[in-house]
Parts: C-alpha cells; structure tokens; sequence
C-alpha cells in the first residue's frame, strides 16, 4: 500500500474498522516506513487528547442560567433607546430642518433685501449640511455603538462569569 | 424525576422541574458546545442560552425523541450560531484593530509568551491540529464526526439529532474522517 493510501486509513486502522486485508497492509506499511510511522501516532494523540477533554459538573450553573433569564426578560428600556436612536433622532434632524428653512424664507421674504437674503441662504446651506451629516453619522454611529455595547455586556458577563468559576 | 415527569413539570411552570432539567443535563449540554466551540467560557455561555431556549421551546418538544436529542440539537445549532458570529464579529474587532493601532502589529503580542512550558505548548498544538481540520470541514460532516467520535454517540442517535438518516450519517462519518486525515497530515508535513 502507498503512503498516499495509508494516510486516509489511519484512524479506520486504529479503530480496528478497517476490512481484514487492509488492516494487515497498513500494519505492514507503517512497520516499515518511519514517515507514516511517526504521522499515524501524532495524528493519533490528538485524537485521544480531543477526546478526553471534558468540561466537569458546574454547581452554580443553574443560577446563572436564571440570572439571564431575568435580564432577557426587561429588555423593555434598551429597546425604546433602540428606537429613539433610530427612528425618532433622524425624524427630529428633518423637522428641525424643515423648520429652519420656512422660518429662512419667512424671513427673506419680510426683509426682501439682498445681502440677508444671500446671508440666510448661506445659513440653509449650512443648516442643510448640518442636518445631513448629523443624520448619516447618526446611523454610523448607531451601528458603531451597538458593536461596542454588544462587545462591552459579553465580555463583562464573561468576566463575571470567570470570577464567580474561581469562586467555585 | 423522570424525564417526562420534568417536561410536564417545566410546561406547568414548576422551577423545580426546570432546576431538574438543567441539573441533569447541564453536563451534557456544556460538553458538546465545547466540542465545538474548543473554549470553556464560550461553552458556558452558550449553555445558557441553550437551557433558555429549551424552556421557551417546551411545548414544541412532543416526547418522541428523548430529552438528550433534543438538547443535543438545540446546543449542535446555538454553537454553530455562535461561532458564525463570532466570525462576523472578529472581521469588525480586526478592523478596529487596523485602523486604531496603524503603528502596533497584532501578531507581536501573541510571540512573546514563551514563558509556557514546552511540554504544554507541545499538547496545545496537538490539539489545535484536530481542531483545526475539524473546523475545515463542510459543516455536515463536521456535527456528525464530532458527535459520533468526540461525543462518543452511535449513529442512530446522530441521525436523530441531525435528522436524516443512519445510512447517510455513515456517509458524512467516512467522509468526515478521510478529509481529516489528509488534512491533519498536510499540515504535519508542513511542519
Ligand atoms: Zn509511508
């Protein structure tokens, strides 16, 4: 048997699943090559070493589970905050907006002269750029803290949760 | 209290019935998301989420299959969502990590823990070996190894918490294996 053959039949053969005639051949194949040799009983420890892993019984697991299901039940302020963010802030940027111009063209059209007007469109240009920026970095921002806040509580309840395992 | 004793316990909202539940069947749940997750606070956490999730989900488990496939199910797909987040999530860290540290390389920190002795190195990466092939393969053969082989589960039980059948089981099994092996050799070779 080649190398090539031996190596997908390593773990067949040490499990003993293999049909008679190969198990002898890969016996005698890594009787004799040191290369397929030395892979088989690497590939073998960390096979066992995977297996053996195992996490033991946690004595205050059931409260922590608890624990979570109290915090997922009163999610209720995150998610008007939630909202504020997304919806009402941008709907804000656009009635302050809004605002800004008619007052502009109100007042435009009291004083009618031309340097307060230019003035003032210079005014809504800015208000409009503004408004426009606050509102995209809104979004980013948004998205930007959720990432951090989301980051923040796991690694805070992990840090929790080690504290109280050395507790234990 | 008998497995059917503390479903109907937890449907009737008895505490009792669900600190059973989790009692019970806490190792069991925290091990297999190991196995797939390969850390023991991910596991943890995870296993939470897993119990909460059974107990939201108690009526729509209808007692055909038993209370271990279940839960193996459950923790098979609240791992497999973890670690698909946590993928997502390490593009976003890497990223800040770029783009906040442009002078500082990330790998250097990792080199300088020499400090670990060799010996426990040695076995790390032994175990970074298989964990490393088994993450590569499809995800399919990926459960079905790790719970026939890791899990130790015959594959009627796999089968079940798959849920497909015994035959096709056998399949992804061997083809897990072959996949493995060549990889694992590769990477030793590289070396
Ligand atoms: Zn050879």
């Amino acid at each position: 048997m080649k190398c090539k053959k031996v190596h997908t039949r390593l773990l067949s053969f040490y499990e003993g699943t293999l049909p008679q005639g190969e198990m002898e051949q890969v016996k005698r194949h890594l009787d004799q090559c040191e290369t397929c040799r030395q892979l088989y009983h690497q590939i073998l420890a960390s096979w066992k070493m995977a297996g053996e892993e195992r996490i033991p019984y946690q004595p205050f697991f059931y409260t922590r589970v608890r624990q979570r299901m109290a915090n997922q039940s009163r999610p209720a302020g995150s998610r008007v905050r939630h909202l504020a963010r997304t919806a009402i802030q941008p709907a804000l940027f656009f009635v302050v907006l809004g605002l800004g111009i008619t007052i502009g063209i109100q007042l435009g059209k009291g004083i009618g002269s031309q340097q307060t007007a230019q003035v003032e469109n210079q005014q809504n240009e800015y208000l409009e750029a503004y408004a426009e920026n606050q509102f995209w970095n809104g979004f980013q921002l948004e998205s930007l803290e959720q990432e951090l806040f989301f980051a923040d509580t796991t690694s805070l309840t992990r840090s929790l949760n080690k504290q109280e395992d050395s507790h234990e | 209290m008998r497995d059917e004793q503390i479903i109907q316990g937890i449907r009737n909202g008895e505490e009792a019935a669900f600190k059973e539940l989790v009692d019970k069947y806490q190792e069991l749940v925290i091990n297999v998301c190991n196995r797939f997750l390969h850390n023991k606070d991910d596991a943890l956490d995870v296993s939470q989420d897993v119990f909460i999730k059974a107990y939201h989900s108690i009526d729509r488990f209808r007692g055909q299959s038993r209370i271990s496939t279940w839960l193996y199910r459950i923790a098979v797909n609240e791992s497999l969502n973890y670690l698909r987040d946590r993928k997502r999530k390490n593009i976003f860290s890497s990223l800040d990590v770029l783009f906040s540290n442009p002078g500082s390389d990330p790998l250097e920190k990792v080199e300088d823990n020499d400090d670990i002795a060799p010996a426990k190195m040695e076995r790390q990466e032994q175990k970074d070996l298989l964990y490393r092939a088994i993450e590569s393969l499809p995800k399919k053969q990926r459960v079905a190894l790790t719970l026939n082989k890791l899990e130790e589960l015959p594959y009627k039980e796999v089968a079940e918490i798959m849920d497909i059948t015994v035959s096709e089981t056998g399949v992804l099994i061997n083809r897990a294996k072959k996949a493995l092996q060549k990889k694992m050799v590769a990477e030793l070779k590289k070396n």
